[in-house]
């Protein structure tokens, strides 16, 4: 078995998912939550090999000497991988059950499970990658699946907005990421991740490890919504709840950590790398625990907590210590166990009262009382109570912070980023089943709303005691991944009476202290000015900045396309020319006249008949005439071809001249009948144009016949052509052998332009009234 | 469209099928005599456009059921796909595979040009009768 079959799991439940709701969205859901399920007992069997440090690999060439090195299907579950694809299938697993009844009554239920499921699958493609392009591939495919499903209600400009932010603002993460993840390949001399990570030394002597370092730090940042690249992730809260849940606890914004995590051998301890994670990290921690405390919307309320535990996340990976990671990985499970149920509760209240204002919800819990206890133990995970999980990383926090640098700095940062998460869970979990009971009972959500909540809020209190357990075969593994060495994890149930244990009690003192005080807080006038300007105006500049770039391209579009055909190709063939004749000049390019006296008399002929075609062409009308004339001209270089002995060009420019006239003779037909006037000027200045690049062109030809004549390739593809790749005609065989990715490419372009084609020409003449 | 002479239609029914025949052979026999999947493609083009020149375009556009946006389509998917015959057998992607015997010479490379084949027909069907007018008559839903 290889690391491939989580991947197929999960594209098997996107793939069948439209096929799946035929049977009722509500049963499809739980069908195709048996995908991730078992891809989750399958990962889960492979923790004793994990440990062992025997991870499952499977490798498949694919591009071979690729920038000197071999770009092929790695897939491997290290430690680190198996940690992120066990959130991303066990969360999915209760996600699609989840999902399938939240949007039971939604025409296009289908599609959405199968966008739920492509997202899964992206993410396990990234996380299990062990090739930098198929890594690549995975993070932007979580970005695609992200906009699709952030824009699901695409018929709300909100939401249309939304997606269009989160897609653009993690994009440029991922443009950073390609050009990083090249950077970091080709002084590596490897694309394979697994071989990368051992070799920091070569790369921090590279001159490209400072720029590639930054552009990591970057595309992290942008996907794991860091200050002040945040703003997306409170705005994607408009894409349905079911979305939420996945996308805040187990996908998409973990993918910029898992990108930290995954190079933290490579960076960690360069001032740099820590600097700019920690400074970063704690600023984005404090503007979520602010901002959090700012809003009245239940979901908005979970996503700045989302944002807070994203700069505690960052915090701790930049400070690198074996502690901090532990404390990182430890955080990372109970968050997204916590953080899952949470959404799912607001889901589940929303569609019960259709209310998600948290002034609005209370005493819910007689009428919702399986809710109100997935929402008890959810909440105490959140706000770290002991007997849950959350108990155990928030202290493994603390150790990391007391064991850092700055101690003193650090613990209180994360003693203000905690108390913050204490009092948020405080507001969504407690506030709306305590006080007094709802004026009109509500609506009782099904058991695919309810239970699943309730399974990942038991988690939080059934995996306590296995704390250790946890540590041991979970974290270990990873930790030895991310710190590329291995280190023993500190998480226990209990470490006795430690100064973590005094901290803890403080943050939940004064995390009570802020949920006893929160209407007056959000109210007050500092927290109104802040979320103006840490939430609202980032927000603005952000589409500010969007406008100015739809501005800045409706001016260059104005300026270039006047709607003059002469123009356009006036432009290209100017800068073809100011290229050419650039080069020639500074290259001091003056070949020697040809020697002509061993010339044949034909080709004299055929030169003589050339030079009339082009001058007919250049001074015949009506214009037509002239179309004819310069295809004639084709037509004696076809021939010129074939004197030549090249057969394949000759064919090509016959077939090419033939098409053409027809083309031409098309597009004039559609070309308003009268042309602007033609000055002396114009004409000249198309003389010159025409001497600058025919002269251009011509001069550039005689150069190359000066130049001694390497025959090395002509040889090799000779000698190999039949022997590798069966073929004699040498130019065929190296389009469809040799230079194949070439072609692929190409005919990809002419593809591409044949469709821009039918769009402008055909779609457009169907839609004419 | 104008109507074409007598002789310039007979001569094109007879020449159509030759050109699109020859342009199949050009294809088949690319990968060791002239030819490959762009000339051929631009040999069947310049037959639908003789076509088309001899009958109006719509009798093509009717003639080529399909549209040009599938042929194009397919061409794509073809030359991708036979890229991934390598990685079926162990080599690596877009590698090619053979198999030949004294009768028959097949191999992955051939499907790669014939979807070159598919894209190049399609573009220039796009281009020729996107440009193309078309008939005046009325068709069953109205005048356009």
């Amino acid at each position: 078995m290889t690391p491939l079959l989580p991947i197929g799991l999960a594209a098997a439940a996107c793939l069948l998912a439209p096929f799946a709701v035929r049977l009722g969205p509500a049963r499809a859901g739980w069908l195709l939550g048996l995908a991730p399920l078992l891809a989750t007992a399958w990962l889960l069997a492979q923790l004793p090999a994990v440990a062992a440090g025997a991870p499952p690999t499977w490798v498949h060439p694919l591009l071979p000497d690729l920038l000197g090195a071999d770009v092929a299907l790695a897939f491997r579950l290290d430690g680190l991988a198996l940690f992120f694809a066990l959130l991303v299938t066990g969360i999915g697993a209760l996600i699609l059950p989840y999902a399938g009844r939240y949007m039971a009554d939604d025409p296009h239920v289908g599609r959405f499970l199968a966008f739920l499921g492509g997202f899964m699958t992206a993410m396990l493609l990234l996380v299990l990658s062990d090739d930098l392009v198929t890594f690549y591939i995975g993070f932007e495919l979580t970005t695609v699946a992200s906009f699709l499903l952030i824009g699901f209600k695409h018929s709300a400009a909100a939401a249309r907005r939304a997606a269009r932010q989160a897609l653009l603002v993690t994009a440029i993460g991922g443009l950073a990421l390609v050009l990083a993840l090249l950077l970091l390949a080709e002084a590596a001399g490897t694309f394979r991740l697994s071989e990368l990570t051992t070799r920091r030394a070569d790369l921090a002597a590279a001159a490209t490890y400072a720029p590639a370092l930054a552009l990591v730090v970057l595309a992290a940042f942008t996907k794991s919504a860091q200050f002040p690249f945040h703003s997306w992730l409170p705005n994607a809260m408009e894409a349905p709840t079911p979305v939420s849940a996945y996308l805040h606890s187990a996908t998409m914004v973990k993918a910029g950590l898992f990108l930290l995590a995954r190079l933290s051998p490579v960076f960690s301890g360069d001032p740099l790398w820590d600097g700019l994670l920690q400074t970063f990290g704690a600023a984005t921690a404090l503007v979520g625990a602010w901002m959090s405390l700012a809003v009245t919307d239940l979901k908005r309320v979970l996503a700045w907590t989302t944002v807070l535990a994203l700069g505690l996340f960052t915090f701790l990976l930049g400070l690198g210590t074996p502690a901090a990671l532990d404390a990182f990985f430890a955080f990372v499970l109970v968050h997204a166990l916590y953080k899952a149920a949470l959404f799912m509760l607001v889901g589940a209240l929303d569609h019960a009262t259709g209310e998600r204002r948290l002034t609005h919800l209370h005493g819910l819990r007689r009428a919702l009382p399986t809710l109100a206890l997935a929402a008890a133990l959810a909440g105490a995970s959140k706000a770290g109570l002991p007997p849950l999980l959350g108990f155990a990383s928030k202290e493994a926090t603390y150790l990391a912070t007391l064991d850092g640098p700055a101690p003193a700095l650090h613990t209180a940062l994360a003693l203000v980023a905690n108390a913050a998460l204490v009092a948020t869970a405080f507001l969504v979990a407690l506030r709306p089943f305590a006080g007094p009971p709802p004026p009109h009972p509500p609506h009782r959500p099904g058991p695919a709303l309810r239970l699943p909540t309730l399974a990942l809020g038991l988690a939080g209190l059934l995996l306590f005691p296995l704390t250790a357990t946890l540590g041991r075969h979970l974290v270990e593994p990873a930790l030895a991944a991310a710190l590329g060495r291995p280190a023993s994890t500190h998480l226990a149930p209990w470490h006795g009476l430690t100064p973590e244990l005094a901290l803890s009690a403080a943050t939940v003192a004064l995390g009570w202290l802020l949920y006893r005080f929160a209407d007056p807080l959000r109210d007050s006038a500092p927290t109104r000015l802040a979320y103006r300007v840490l939430a609202v105006a980032p927000d603005r500049a952000w589409a500010r900045l969007e406008l100015a770039t739809f501005a800045v391209a409706r001016w260059t579009v104005s300026v270039l396309q006047q709607g003059r055909l002469r123009r356009y190709v006036g432009f290209t063939l100017a800068a073809i020319g100011a290229v050419l004749v650039f080069t020639l000049w500074r290259n001091k390019i003056l070949p020697d006249p040809p020697d002509l006296s061993e010339a044949p008399f034909y080709e004299w002929v055929l030169v003589a008949l050339m030079l009339a075609a082009t001058l007919a062409a250049a001074f015949l009308r009506p214009t037509l005439r002239a179309v004819l004339a310069l295809s004639a001209g084709g037509f004696v270089n076809a021939i010129l071809f074939l004197v030549f002995g090249g057969p394949d060009l000759a064919m090509t420019q016959f077939l090419v001249e033939t098409l053409l006239v027809v083309i031409i003779v098309l597009t004039f037909a559609r070309i308003p009948p009268t042309p602007e006037p033609e000055g002396p000027a114009s004409r000249a200045a198309q003389a010159v144009l025409a001497a600058a690049l025919g002269g251009g062109v011509a001069m550039l030809g005689l150069a190359a016949l000066t130049e001694p004549f390497s025959t090395d390739l002509a040889t090799y593809f000779g000698e190999r052509s039949y022997t590798e790749a069966r073929g004699r005609n040498v130019v065929n065989v190296i389009l469809t052998d040799f230079r194949a990715l070439d072609t692929l490419g190409e005919i990809a372009v002419v593809a591409l332009a044949g469709l821009g084609i039918y769009l402008l020409l055909v779609t457009r003449a169907r839609s004419r009234p | 469209m104008m109507q074409s002479s007598l002789l310039f239609c007979t001569a094109t029914r007879l020449l159509v099928p030759l050109i699109l025949v020859l342009s199949v052979l050009l294809l088949v026999r690319g990968h060791d005599a002239a030819g490959g999947g762009f000339i051929a493609g631009l040999m069947a083009g310049a037959g639908f456009v003789l076509q088309g020149l001899a009958f109006g375009p719509d009798q093509v556009r009717r003639a080529t059921r399909v549209g040009p946006r599938p042929v194009i389509g397919a061409g794509v998917a073809l030359v991708a796909l036979s890229g991934f015959v390598g990685p079926l057998v162990g080599e690596p992607f877009l590698t090619g595979v053979w198999f030949e015997n004294a009768f028959i010479k097949l191999g992955s490379p051939i499907l790669f040009d014939t979807g070159i084949f598919l894209v190049v027909v399609g573009v220039l069907l796009v281009g020729v009768f996107g440009l193309a007018p078309r008939d005046e008559v009325p068709g069953p839903e109205g005048p356009r």
